[in-house]
């Protein structure tokens, strides 16, 4: 948590300095583009530095999130995972191939018993919501290797 | 009443076959659109726009309206269910929507959903037909000062979003600032934190960033539980209704939500947006239990949902009053006259009275509609809820994933959406709040034009605003309403130390 809250102390800095330096601040009655960015930069540093100091004082008193277990750990990567192939596959495979595999591999990852049920239901969601999307609203999904 | 005469020569033309199927058509597409993530109502309106041509110009108006209303209750429905908002105006309905239908009362909270868009949608329409042109008029007298005055008040009235780690909220609310900033710059054109000519040029997509730090985290919360919990065990029908004590509850939110979202909605912007951030901190400002917020609280859900409904009522107003659109959603409905020739504007009240008078009819009978429609859906929608995460989750997360890329059809804002759930997931660990962030993002671009343009107007000297009297208005709100929320919370920690003595 501090970690975080440094790293946007650390964001909030290198905004207000690179606002006020590279897009302009210009002044009161003709504010350049650097004006609303450098103000909000300062307010994320302040912001960032209370909140580290506050989850210092926290850790001190021993208040901290439980850690994730091992199990629940490797289930998150493998969902991130999973979602990540998506994104990866989509543009290559197309739309209704790669929410296949990602519905399977999701449906996996959470402990979805037997075959066939998986893919039964990736199958359902693919065609489901491509023929939605793509059909009733006009969504260009991308076809990928199905493209004609 | 005002115009009754005219009301009834207008439900006359209102209740003809080809705009009853009119008004249906618009309500169940934006429903469909508005339980979808992603697509918004002013996509689907641009969509059916073809179809408005063929139907004429009032049928036209009355379904591309039925789209917008449609779509603001519709967003409500997968808030509630799992945690996905809808639209960036459901992104509020999350916090306690989702709490509820993990209580087993998702039946009633779509239920109340229904009957408070019902009811501040009518109110609302009422006063757009008594008020529409005086009101049409005082919203021109908005120029930056007064919309920067409105900003201030706005974010005295959600600083109650921000929670009690304060650090924590308003560094939440500082990176929502941040993230709004990222893009062209309105006003010079200079690219801003964009790492070059790439595609966040075109700034980071709100909603993109909602999903993920809603739905996205969601789905990855409930992975990280070993346990893997079934959100509701099952869904009895005692459950699909709100209980005496919630309905009574709710009464005060959702009339409080119609006003608030019928006066916001006359302001330029994404009004429906604003007003559930504003009803919802109003009310939590208001209960005796602000502490509970977020834990399921009836008023959370009723006075917001409400309130985006009062609110798209209330932005047709300059719409029809002045032929000025003030959001890219009355944009789509004026070009959808224009494409019969049709002015809306002060003239559309005596040239084309009919037309005006059948849209106001129409909506009275769309939102009848909408309620007929919903109420039925809300026992299947709360079955939803009952099904296995090992099934629900990979639905959701692929829901999350098509409807984050069908915003802008940009693979970019899916690797947005992907990168805010997995951060969401640790932030909400850590304690850090969403909601301030999504606020941030809204606020932001608003505040920084209004803040700018007003210090252009004034040679750089902020206290001229004070000679403005609708921005002084706003200004004494802020200080009231902070003067008002200081007595209370003194009141309370007086009643606490009385307790503990």
């Amino acid at each position: 948590m501090r970690g975080f809250a440094l790293l946007m102390a650390g964001l909030g800095v290198a905004a207000a300095l690179s606002s006020a330096a590279e897009l302009g601040f210009g002044t009161l009655a003709e504010p350049g583009a650097g004006f609303f960015p450098c103000a909000v930069g300062v307010v994320l540093a302040a912001a960032g530095a209370c909140s580290a100091a506050s989850g210092r004082r926290a850790a001190g008193r021993g208040a901290r999130a439980a850690p994730l277990s091992r199990q629940g750990l490797s289930r998150v990567g493998l969902m991130v995972a999973s979602l990540v192939g998506w994104l990866l596959v989509l543009p290559v495979a197309g739309y209704v191939l790669a929410t296949f595999l990602a519905v399977v591999a999701m449906g996996k990852a959470m402990g979805l018993p037997g075959r066939l049920g998986p893919l039964l239901l990736a199958a359902g969601v693919a065609v489901g919501l491509y023929l939605f999307f793509d059909f009733v609203f006009y969504v260009d999904l991308p076809r990928g290797l199905l493209a004609p | 009443m005002l115009g009754l005469e005219e009301l009834l020569r207008g439900f006359a033309i209102a209740l003809q076959p080809v705009n009853l199927l009119a008004c249906f058509l618009g309500v169940l597409i934006g429903t469909v659109v508005g339980v979808l993530p992603g697509l918004g109502p002013t996509a689907a309106m641009s969509l059916m726009l073809p179809f408005s041509v063929a139907y004429g110009p009032t049928a036209g108006l009355i379904m591309l309206a039925g789209v917008w209303y449609g779509a603001m209750y519709g967003g409500s429905t997968t808030s509630i269910l799992v945690n996905i908002p809808g639209e960036a105006a459901s992104v509020v309905t999350c916090l306690d929507g989702y709490q509820m239908a993990r209580k087993g009362r998702a039946g009633a909270a779509l239920c109340l959903v229904a009957v408070g868009s019902w009811v501040a949608g009518t109110l609302a329409i009422v006063a757009l037909q008594a008020f529409a042109p005086p009101l049409g008029k005082a919203a021109l007298r908005f120029g930056p000062p007064e919309y920067l005055a409105l900003m201030l008040l706005a974010f005295v009235v959600l600083s109650g979003l921000v929670g009690e780690a304060q650090s924590r909220g308003i560094l939440m609310l500082a990176v929502g600032l941040f993230l709004g900033i990222v893009g062209i710059d309105p006003i010079s054109g200079t690219m801003r934190f964009t790492l070059g000519p790439t595609p966040l040029l075109q700034g980071i997509d709100l909603l993109a960033v909602a999903v993920g730090l809603f739905g996205i985290a969601e789905v990855l919360a409930i992975a990280a539980d070993p346990h893997v919990p079934r959100l509701v065990e099952r869904v009895g029908l005692r459950s699909l209704l709100p209980d005496r004590e919630e309905a009574r509850r709710s009464v005060g939110p959702i009339l409080r939500g119609a006003g608030l979202g019928f006066f916001v909605g006359l302001v330029p912007g994404p009004a429906p947006t604003i007003s559930t951030f504003l009803s919802y901190s109003l009310e939590k400002r208001l209960s005796r239990r602000p502490e509970a917020f977020g834990t399921g609280m009836v008023e959370g859900v009723a006075g917001p949902e409400s309130a985006n409904n009062a609110a798209v009522i209330g932005s047709l107003v300059p719409f029809l009053a002045l032929g000025i659109p003030f959001s890219a959603t009355s944009a789509v409905m004026l070009a959808g006259l224009r494409m019969h020739s049709v002015e809306a504007g002060p003239t559309l009240f005596t040239t084309r009275a009919d037309i005006f008078w059948a849209f106001v009819a129409a909506m009275y009978v769309g939102n009848l509609m909408l309620l007929a429609l919903n109420l039925p859906l809300v026992g299947l929608f709360a079955r939803i809820a009952t099904l296995s995460p090992q099934v629900l989750m990979p639905v959701v997360g692929v829901l999350c994933l098509v409807g984050a890329y069908s915003v802008r059809s940009s693979l970019v804002d899916v690797w947005v959406m992907l990168i805010a759930g997995t951060a969401g997931l640790w932030l909400r660990r850590w304690g850090f709040p969403p909601a301030p962030l999504a606020i941030g993002m809204v606020l932001g671009p608003m505040t920084e034009s209004s803040l700018r343009l007003t210090m252009q107007t004034f040679d750089g000297d902020p206290t001229r605003i004070l000679s403005r009297p609708l921005a002084m208005a706003f200004l004494v709100a802020a200080i009231l309403f902070q003067a008002f929320v200081l007595r209370r919370a003194r009141a309370r920690l007086a009643v606490a130390r009385e307790e503990a003595s």
